[in-house]
């Protein structure tokens, strides 16, 4: 990227932070029984999942918010929030982008993501979801010639209703954690994929999220079924405008990866952070899970977390199948006055399992940075193996940066390892690189850039670009 | 004494022994030499019983019993010497310990009576002075913390307390300085007798000037491609691999 | 309910009642997550009545011959302010931390005076079947202070369950040592639990040297705080469980300033149907600028059904730090293995070879060599197959 790119980018705060004026259908603030009948008659549900949420909601009424994590925020009235809000449209929705409303359209090009099939960065297929439900998929075609199922999960339930119903909840059961049973409940939208048998998904798939509407919490839910060898790639982007309020997001995102099989998910998480006194923001409360069903299957999560004003997310493993493997990789940054408690869980069931932890934290400002992880190992995981490394860096005195990496190894032959350091960026490291004639910012950013380099080589092509340039407006003025 | 048979061996589904045919007569020296990669570590892995590595055919008869039935420790009872091409560190084990307890657990195979301390230390003493290794040596931990050079002189050591009936030397002189090359050399030179047999891995003609082999094998690809006397080593060192290989 | 309710109930104070209330901590208490109640909540116990010795020690909850030696002197049983908050947060923790607070038997408060050279032998006596003992033992160390504490463990053999518990607080004045050395070789139906609770002044050295292979149950709470600049401390620790033995310490360190220090080396052994637990924390504090911490954690499992749970943490607040941690789990290394065996050794000797290594990259670290070659016996004593080794040292060693 040329200095000038960077310098447009480093200039805007956070550029996502504009309120689209659309049309929308947003039902009032308040959770109860009614409100999901309301959400699922909406949908136009079929009955079975409509009880399903009833289901959740009753049992998330059991639960209590966890309270473990390294994070301090008020709590949350569930009864404040919107559990649904939708774009207006006429009848079913649009077939085309030609039915699409341009507003929309506009929206998506503000935030770089073309919808318009031409313009399209070569081989990524995009399902666009702004507010509670998904306003456009493309390729659609192209991806239906090849079998593969993607759309939204809203469309799935009625023209894949077998699978929805077979996968739904086989992962992250509606009782799973608060957020998750909550997400169960009331779930809006979200995509849905579906690999059919050794097929190779030929392109990228990607969804992005937008939360556009005032008090409204987004409940995505995502689903993806690899069957037996075959291979998706999948992204997801998230932003929101700039608001004052806290704004909840809470997603639920279940993989099943059959024999052979093998799932890469991709995150770029740049919800508003909220400003500098941590005022406005995203909670982001997601909770995604893969599981590896058949041997040698594989998972892989790569996270780039640059936003939220809290951050509680743990993408995890669990890994049945015999020699599956499941990877973790992940930067998080906290700046502002953010605070993110992320890691993975990577639970080693069949034998010969293997997986691999790479996170990396970045605390500025004020930001509180911790790592939470733990690696699981059941009896019968004959010769598991498992590698973490989690990394932090400290870029001034006010922030802070956290490590709590739990293991629980039942099985002698399993092998374990796990490195974890903190330093802050070294003054040799910024001092060589000025003395070879960078400024101070850039060598930090190049620093950094380093510091994450092991992480963003584990995204799409596309996307590691888009990563890059995220971090480094992140960083701005962090030194000073 | 040894006869390995169209000997195949693997690694993680990886073939790399494939058919490996030599007779090592008693009291022959033998050297091996062949390209990095070639599959030299795996032989002599294989014939000290590492696990790693999957024999998929062949045998290998040494002193009239199948040596591939043996554990590695029946092996090292029935006289095979294995010198690491990379030597094993073992924290928390002292060297003495590790000598006298390999000392003694074979000559019990040999129906040797036990050394007492007294003897034990005489000996390590003397054999210590032959590899100019100092005895403090004894008291540390197994490699640990040794330079290159040390660790191949503590195998050398071990060699010649163990009275090995066949020594596989696997790239015993790679990291040594030219003083250490030739305590090494002699050392080996030392173990020389009608009962001892060995297996001399190297890459280099300055170990061979110092310890004559009797004949010269040349591994590549997991086969022996050429055999010969000592005059093969000085036309590798002159014409390289690649050279022979053309011809 | 827990075994502790009727002998509470007996005990009419604040705190007691509270400790009834509350009950013993369940799983759902993070810190107790791992540890096995039901030998605690089963048995029903009652006070243990101290027994005869000629030793320094500590029997039935109660500190029996208290040595006369010069520096240090026995002072009145009232705690500083700062003695009493650290105490109360141990006994706020949990609902056993009440509990033993409330069952306190006997308390003793040492000073060992300023520029003073001490050295302390505790012994532990086991308590008798379903019996237990509850003390405190208050240490000042004055300025310049050095004091080496010895705490060794008898072991006889009862045949159920009995429990011993010592609060201890170390308070490290300006310039001052002290050494530590536990050495549990309890009995195999005690129930031990300690609860350590160490302030460090300004240059002030702590160290401790824990090796635990006996009890039933052990259960250790370490807290350190560096309160003074240049203040230090180190924890090497060893616990080997096997049978259905269960260990577990937490251990934490608190960077309260800048230019303190810290390391933490901790290894766990399990045969068996042994679990072990570790959890070792450290929190550099905002202003604690230009410290150091580094923690090692690894864990040797040897059988089928062995379990343990290690769990490193850091909590980092300053940013001129540098802080590491490293953490193991596997079996015994099979290179390592194949090197003895190559060298003749049977496969039984290689592995006690590669245990008794394992242990000993601790052990070796105790400096007090009379303690030091204790241990090393007892713990040739508990290997499978450590005859070989321990004739050895004995032939061998100069
Ligand atoms: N554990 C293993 N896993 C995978 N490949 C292995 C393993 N061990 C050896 N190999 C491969 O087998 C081949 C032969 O290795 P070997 O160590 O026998 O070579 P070598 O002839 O001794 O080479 P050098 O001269 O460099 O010592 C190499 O390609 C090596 O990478
Ligand atoms: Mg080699």
């Amino acid at each position: 990227m040329s200095q000038q790119e960077i310098d447009q980018l480093v200039d805007q705060d956070y550029k996502y932070g504009f309120v689209t004026d659309i049309e929308s259908d947003t039902l009032p603030p308040g959770l109860n029984e009614d409100v999901i009948r309301e959400i699922s008659t909406r949908k136009c549900e079929p009955k079975w999942l409509l009880e399903w949420r009833l289901e959740a909601y009753a049992k998330w009424l059991e639960m209590t918010p966890p309270e473990w994590a390294h994070l301090d925020y008020p709590p949350i009235n569930f009864q404040a929030i919107s559990y649904f809000s939708a774009p207006k449209k006429q009848g079913d929705g649009p077939k085309s982008l030609d039915e699409v409303d341009p507003a929309l359209i506009e929206t998506y090009n503000k935030l770089g993501i073309p919808l318009e099939e031409q313009k399209m960065l070569a081989g990524v297929a995009v399902d666009a979801v702004f507010d509670s439900v998904s306003v456009v998929t493309t390729f659609k075609e192209k991806l239906h010639e090849a079998g593969v199922v993607f759309c939204p999960l809203s469309e799935a339930v009625h023209s894949h209703p077998e699978l929805v119903r077979k996968f739904l909840g086989s992962v992250v059961p509606q009782n799973d954690n608060y957020y998750g049973a909550l997400n169960s409940a009331v779930f809006s939208d979200g995509s849905f994929v579906y690999i059919p048998k050794g097929v190779r998904c030929p392109m990228e798939l990607s969804t992005y999220f937008r939360i556009n509407q005032q008090n409204t919490g987004q409940f995505e839910r995502t689903l993806i079924v690899a069957e037996e060898g075959s291979y998706v790639s999948y992204l997801e982007g998230c932003t929101a405008p700039q608001r004052d309020e806290n704004q909840l997001h809470a997603a639920v995102v279940e993989l099943v990866a059959e024999t052979d099989a093998e799932i890469k998910y991709s995150t770029v998480q740049n919800w508003f952070a909220g400003d500098d006194e941590g005022k406005g923001g995203i909670y982001n409360f997601v909770t995604k899970r893969g599981e590896c069903r058949g041997d040698r299957a594989k998972i892989s999560w790569t996270q780039l977390e640059t936003g939220s004003a809290i951050t509680w997310k743990y993408p995890s493993c669990v890994l049945k199948g015999a020699d599956s493997v499941g990877e973790f990789y992940s930067v998080a940054v906290a700046g502002k006055k953010q605070q993110a408690d992320t890691g993975t869980k990577m639970v080693h069931i069949g034998p010969r399992t293997r997986s691999t932890i790479i996170s990396k934290g970045i605390s500025t400002a004020r930001g509180q940075n911790a790592y939470r992880g733990l690696v699981k190992v059941l009896p019968g995981a004959v010769d598991a193996r498992n590698f973490t490394q989690c990394d932090s860096l400290l870029i001034g005195d006010q922030c802070g940066a956290h490590t709590f990496p739990y293991v629980e190894a039942q099985e002698p032959s399993a092998q374990l390892e796990h490195e974890a350091t903190t330093s802050k960026v070294s003054d040799d490291q910024l001092f060589y690189l000025r003395t070879r004639g960078m400024s101070e910012e850039d060598a930090l950013n190049m620093v950094v850039n380093g510091f994450c380099k092991e992480v963003f080589q584990k995204l799409p092509m596309e996307f590691a670009v888009e990563a890059e340039a995220l971090l480094g407006i992140t960083l701005e003025g962090a030194i000073g | 004494m040894l006869s390995i048979r169209n000997l195949h061996a693997r690694v993680s589904d990886k073939p790399i022994l494939k058919g490996i045919n030599l007779e090592i007569g008693t009291g022959e020296i033998h050297a091996i030499m062949g390209p990095n990669g070639s599959g030299k570590s795996t032989l002599s892995s294989v014939l000290a019983g590492r696990d790693d590595y999957e024999v998929t055919d062949g045998e290998v008869i040494y002193m009239g019993q199948n040596l591939l039935d043996l554990e590695p420790e029946e092996r090292a009872w029935a006289g095979v010497f294995l010198s690491f091409q990379y030597p094993v560190e073992i924290p928390g084990v002292k060297n003495i310990y590790l000598l006298k307890a390999a000392v003694n657990a074979i000559r019990e195979h040999r129906e040797l009576p036990e050394l007492k301390a007294g003897d034990f230390l005489k000996l390590v003493r003397e054999k210590l002075k032959v590899m100019q290794m100092d005895e403090s040596f004894l008291h540390r931990n197994v490699n640990e913390g040794f330079s290159g050079g040390e660790k191949k002189r503590n195998e050398i050591l071990q060699m010649q307390l163990l009275e090995p009936t066949l020594a596989l030397l696997d790239e015993t002189d790679s990291g040594l300085d030219v003083d250490a090359l030739r305590i090494v050399g002699e050392g080996i030179n030392r173990m020389r007798s009608p009962e001892c047999s060995v297996l001399l891995i190297t890459h280099y003609q300055r170990l061979l000037d110092i310890v004559k082999p009797d004949f010269v094998h040349v591994l590549a690809h997991g086969e022996i491609k050429l055999s010969g006397d000592h005059t093969l080593a000085e036309r590798l060192e002159r014409e390289g691999y690649e050279g022979i290989e053309a011809a | 309910m827990s075994g502790f309710s009727e002998w509470l109930a007996d005990v009419k104070d604040v705190c007691a009642s509270e400790a009834l209330a509350v009950g013993l901590p369940t799983k759902r208490v993070e810190s107790w997550k791992y540890v096995p109640i039901r030998g605690l909540a089963r048995t029903t116990w009652q006070p243990a009545s101290p027994q005869t010795t000629e030793q320094f020690a500590l029997t039935g909850g109660q500190f029996v011959n208290v040595p006369k030696v010069d520096g240090c002197a026995v002072s009145e049983n009232t705690l500083t302010a700062s003695e009493q908050t650290r105490l109360d947060r141990m006994s706020q923790a949990h609902g056993f931390g009440l509990t033993q607070a409330a069952l306190e038997n006997n308390r003793l408060v040492l000073t060992i005076q300023k520029t003073a050279s001490v050295v302390l032998n505790l012994h532990h006596l086991a308590n008798q079947a379903s019996s237990a003992g509850f003390a405190t033992l208050v240490l000042r160390v004055e300025a310049g202070g050095q004091l080496t504490l010895v705490e060794q463990f008898e072991s006889t053999d009862i045949e159920s369950a009995n429990l011993s518990s010592l609060r201890c607080l170390v308070a490290l004045s300006r310039d001052s040592s002290v050494t530590h050395v536990r050495f549990q070789a309890a009995n195999a139906t005690a129930h031990v639990f300690s609860n350590l609770d160490v302030e460090c002044s300004e240059n002030a050295n702590y160290r401790l040297q824990t090796i635990e292979f006996g009890s039933k149950l052990a259960r250790n709470d370490i807290y350190i705080a560096l309160v003074g600049r240049e203040a230090s401390a180190s924890v090497n620790g060893l616990a080997i469980t096997s049978g259905t033995q269960y260990h577990d310490t937490h251990l934490a360190i608190d960077h309260v300033v800048g230019e303190t220090n810290s390391e933490m080396t901790f290894r766990n052994m399990v045969d068996g149907k042994g679990e072990a637990t570790f959890n070792g924390r450290v929190l550099i504090c905002k202003d604690s600028q230009r410290s150091a911490t580094e923690q090692s954690i690894a864990n040797l499992l040897l059988s089928e059904s062995a379990r343990v749970n290690p769990k490193p943490e850091l909590e980092i607040y300053a940013d001129d730090v540098t802080a590491s941690h490293g953490c193991t789990v596997g079996s015994l290394n099979k290179t390592e293995l194949f090197y003895l065996k190559s060298r003749g050794l049977s496969e039984a000797n290689a592995r006690a070879f590669l245990q008794y290594a394992f242990a000993e990259k601790i052990v070796e670290k105790i400096e007090h060599r009379d303690i030091r070659e204790l241990v090393e016996t007892q713990l040739l004593g508990e290997l499978k197959h450590g005859e070989l080794i321990a004739e050895l040292k004995e032939s061998v060693d100069v």
